[in-house]
């Protein structure tokens, strides 16, 4: 398991930094926290644009 | 809840699912490689975050095109088109802006790749560790570049109704080039690719097992539908700022008015 991780982790690094296996549960986490966040960056923006259109609704229900 | 929001939940929630099956067990899980996906050892495991880059640019370019065809097909006067044919011209954009962004991403995850595949003897610091000129890679670049020129087109007109119109030209005409760029010129020509004219010089499709095609397909779908997501929030929050631009124009107006 160790191996394949080490061989993968290539991908997102050089060598050098990568075949110490002790790194390599650290590259995935990164990998995995950066997705994460980009998701939770992706929902909060969801909600916003949500929460700017029923605004928008109101100021013109107002309006007419 | 209408049947938009209904949609809308439901195929992002399968983008999210299938995005971390594809990261999570795509990064974990143990795979054979065998055949000629030797040479590429476990960087194969590229071929999820890789390939689906593709596809989601196809998609997205397609849209927006299509969002390009339509806003000079609403334009013609004999339509009395009533909607507001500028935010249809955002679409284009919008949709273009997400599509460059994939296609960088295509690139830098394909250099990375060559450098761990093909240029694992050079150091770093080597140009052509990272960048190994194959037709595909360059057509990619093209590609990229075609587009970076369609935003520098948009950005040289100040009025918006002649920027929509020669920009939504120029699209049709930057969609057109991704045809022989993507589909016809690689095929002429060796390659590492699996499209290359002779044959891919480091895997065939035939040697993706199974293992290879259940993390493959769903990661593409995945990337596709984050793609498509991206766009909707920009176009929606595009539509809400030019409702409130309009809304405050109106107040503005009605103030004068009033004043008068």
């Amino acid at each position: 398991m160790n191996t394949l991780l080490v061989q993968f982790v290539f991908l997102l690094q050089s060598q050098s930094f990568l075949l110490r296996s002790d790194r390599i549960y650290s590259v995935m986490a990164v990998v995995g926290v950066i997705f994460v966040v980009f998701l939770v960056y992706l929902i909060r923006t969801e909600r916003s644009v949500q929460r700017l259109e029923k605004q928008m609704e109101e100021l013109e229900k107002q309006s007419s | 809840m209408n049947r938009t929001s209904i949609i809308r939940i439901l195929y992002k929630s399968i983008a999210v699912a299938l995005l971390s099956y594809g990261i999570f067990y795509g990064l974990s899980a143990e795979f054979e490689v065998s055949g000629s996906l030797i040479v590429l050892k476990q960087s194969a495991r590229n071929l999820f975050y890789h390939v689906p880059m593709w596809f989601a640019v196809i998609v997205l370019m397609s849209m927006s095109v299509f969002h390009s065809v339509r806003y000079l097909q609403l334009s013609d006067p004999d339509r009395n088109f009533e909607g507001n044919l500028l935010l249809i011209d955002a679409k284009a954009k919008e949709s273009a802006v997400i599509g460059v962004l994939f296609n960088a991403l295509g690139l830098i995850t394909g250099s990375i790749w060559s450098r761990v595949a093909w240029g694992v003897d050079l150091p770093d610091t080597d140009f052509s560790a990272w960048w190994v000129w194959d037709p595909i890679q360059v057509c990619a670049l093209v590609a990229l570049l075609i587009y970076l020129a369609y935003f520098l087109l948009r950005s040289s007109f100040a009025e918006p109704t002649q920027r929509a119109r020669t920009s939504a030209v120029y699209n049709i005409f930057a969609f057109a080039t991704l045809i022989p760029l993507f589909f016809i010129i690689p095929k002429m020509l060796d390659g590492l690719h699996p499209t290359a004219q002779k044959g891919p010089i480091i895997f065939n499709k035939s040697d993706l097992g199974n293992n290879f095609r259940m993390l493959l397909y769903p990661t593409m779908f995945g990337f596709i539908m984050l793609g498509v997501w991206m766009f909707e929030l920009q176009s929606r929050y595009h539509s809400v700022r030019t409702r409130f631009e309009a809304w405050q124009a109106d107040k503005e107006w009605e103030s004068t008015k009033g004043k008068a």
